[in-house]
């Protein structure tokens, strides 16, 4: 179960995806757009509880292809997704694959991003809150 | 065989396209001549690219290319604009637009499409 942001849920297994600034990991800065950061931190939680960390590089697309990160960390198991800033596109891209979305682009570091998302304190990535240009 | 649908009420204005498209892959073109339509053959069979013009019935091309989205966002886009490419990059950002197209886009643009299409596939 999932949490909607409103109130604390227990996040039974999945895979949190965060676009980060190097060097990745729980202490770096989250990278300020998810389609053209350096590197993704992959977070494997069981229970609530953080078990892996995990880092992964980032993909390169051209104009249009902003559907090529979202096929890619699909593919590396994530089940959701912590960004500061993203297209329609790709949001509802992430939405059909079955990624929940979700802004967190005030935490300082990924590590404060991945606690607040755990404690359900951070709102679903809405459509209002879409933006353009470097998706 | 790829599949291509333009959204227009104006298929004559893409007469070139279409030619171009014919001579230089196997494509399939089919047309839908209101964003209803559209979303109906997107969910039908998903085509590999939809070409979408500036206005077809009383919505723009940036609109129909946002209601596809919610359908399906994994299908590449094309969209004729007047704009100037700046405008047109500003005006369509987060919607994840393939290529901008002069109106009434002819043969010659067919390549530039299947190029832009063929990075995707």
């Amino acid at each position: 179960m999932h949490g909607t942001g409103k109130e604390r849920q227990v996040i039974m297994d999945t895979v949190i995806a965060i676009p980060s600034s190097p060097p990745g990991g729980m202490n770096a800065a989250l990278g300020a757009h998810f389609g053209h950061c350096e590197m993704y931190t992959l977070v494997s939680v069981e229970d609530s509880q953080v078990k892996k960390v995990e880092i992964v590089p980032g993909v390169e697309h051209s104009q249009g292809g902003c559907m090529v990160p979202v096929k890619y960390l699909a593919d590396k198991g994530a089940g959701m997704l912590i960004a500061g800033g993203m297209g329609l596109r790709p949001l509802m891209g992430f939405q059909q694959v079955g990624i929940e979305v979700y802004y967190g682009g005030q935490a300082p570091t990924v590590g404060d991003a991945v606690n607040a998302l755990l404690q359900g304190k951070l709102p679903r990535f809405s459509q209002e809150n879409t933006c353009g240009g470097g998706h | 065989m790829k599949n291509f649908l333009i959204v227009t009420d104006k298929a004559e204005n893409f007469s070139g396209l279409a030619k171009g498209l014919h001579s230089q892959a196997e494509a399939e073109i089919l047309y839908a001549d209101s964003a209803a339509s559209a979303l109906a053959r997107v969910a039908q069979a998903p085509p590999d690219l939809i070409i979408i013009d500036e206005k077809a019935g009383s919505l723009s091309g940036l609109e129909i290319a946002g209601m596809i989205i919610r359908k399906n966002a994994m299908i590449n886009m094309a969209l004729v604009s007047s704009l100037p490419p700046e405008e047109f990059h500003d005006a369509s950002e987060g919607l994840g637009i393939l290529v901008q197209l002069r109106p009434c886009p002819d043969s010659g643009e067919a390549g530039i499409l299947l190029e832009a299409l063929a990075k995707m596939m």
